[in-house]
């Protein structure tokens, strides 16, 4: 119970630390050119590594351990591309996953 | 009556955001349950965290008994892209005085989308227009947090694989960045670094040390030639 309070504090601090930062530091002067860039670019590797760690989280390296996981995340990326609706994209995907796994997991 | 007026817009222009909510703040909710957490930890968490990606890292973070000072760092760098938002943001929220701290505390990717691309009613005060999207977009997120972790708390099914919503948020996010961004340095870096670190068999490490090296990582990646003539 007191380790979950704990947490849930850390984790509103730490993102309420990404939401208030440009305002605590630059609300007078100019944010420098290096950290605009490098706070636009840490999304997009932080977003792919979250990808590729999430996906061996069930990957067993076996055969269905393998493919159904990365059956799941082509098939997200396919409707995302079609429909560019993300709820389609991810209730669609979710729900591919799900019947992989019923029949073939 | 200005704010009667804002107050109706604001919830006519968050329609989208209603539903997007409702539904994944319910599996959020089902799945917080089906992890072994008490129903009541999903509104907690949606009205101090209020975070939908942090929110499910949440509840394998608490569950695999991380340490404290790796789940704020990680949670921090998975929220690093709402830095980007306040920088886009200052100018539109400097004048503001009442409701500036909720507004920036709501600052969600949604909240954003719809901030900078929504315009207030003419005669309406743009701080408590802003204030009704936040304040919304907030309860949308609660109440489909709370409705999931009720049903999931009175179904016994266990909706095998509804964890993977959140690889399929994480993709859903991925596609957008790299539309965004339009060059594979950070995601080059992004997948090298957990890859590595799984095959020198850190696999516990991976998540965390592969966001931290990544992110250090960005910080040194040339300036593209656009960024470079502007700067």
């Amino acid at each position: 119970m007191l380790r979950i309070i704990i947490a849930i504090a850390v984790m509103t601090l730490a993102t309420q630390l990404t939401r208030f930062f440009p305002f605590l530091l630059f609300s007078r002067r100019k944010p420098p050119q290096w950290l605009l860039t490098g706070s636009r670019l840490i999304p997009g590797a932080v977003m792919m590594v979250l990808v590729v760690s999430s996906i061996p989280h069930n990957l067993n390296f076996t055969l269905p351990g393998t493919w159904i996981p990365l059956s799941g995340v082509a098939a997200v990326s396919i409707l995302h591309l079609l429909f560019k609706h993300p709820l389609i994209s991810i209730f669609g995907g979710t729900g591919i996953y799900m019947t992989l796994l019923h029949f073939f997991g | 009556m200005s704010r009667k007026k804002a107050f109706t817009a604001a919830l006519k222009a968050s329609a989208p955001v209603f539903f997007g909510y409702i539904s994944i703040g319910f599996a959020y909710g089902f799945l917080l349950v089906k992890s072994g957490f008490q129903w009541y930890w999903a509104p907690i968490m949606s009205l101090t965290i209020f975070a939908g990606a942090a929110q499910f890292m949440a509840i394998s973070l608490i569950n695999q008994n991380k340490g404290f000072i790796e789940i704020g760092l990680a949670i921090f760098l998975l929220n690093a892209r709402h830095m980007v938002y306040g920088f886009s943001v200052l100018e539109r929220y400097a004048p503001f005085k009442k409701f500036k701290k909720y507004l920036i505390f709501g600052l969600t990717d949604e909240t954003y989308a719809l901030i900078t691309t929504v315009e207030p009613p003419e005669d309406a005060d743009p701080e408590f227009f802003d204030f009704c999207i936040t304040a919304l977009n907030q309860s949308y997120w609660t109440v489909g947090g709370l409705i999931g972790s009720l049903l999931g708390t009175a179904i016994a099914w266990n909706a095998p694989g509804l964890d993977f919503a959140l690889t399929a948020l994480f993709v859903v996010l991925l596609i957008e960045q790299i539309k965004t961004l339009k060059r594979p340095g950070p995601f080059i870096l992004g997948f090298a670094a957990p890859v590595l670190l799984y095959a020198f068999g850190f696999t516990e490490e991976a998540l965390f040390l592969g966001i931290v090296i990544s992110s250090v990582g960005c910080f040194l990646l040339k300036k593209p030639k656009a960024e470079a003539a502007n700067a």
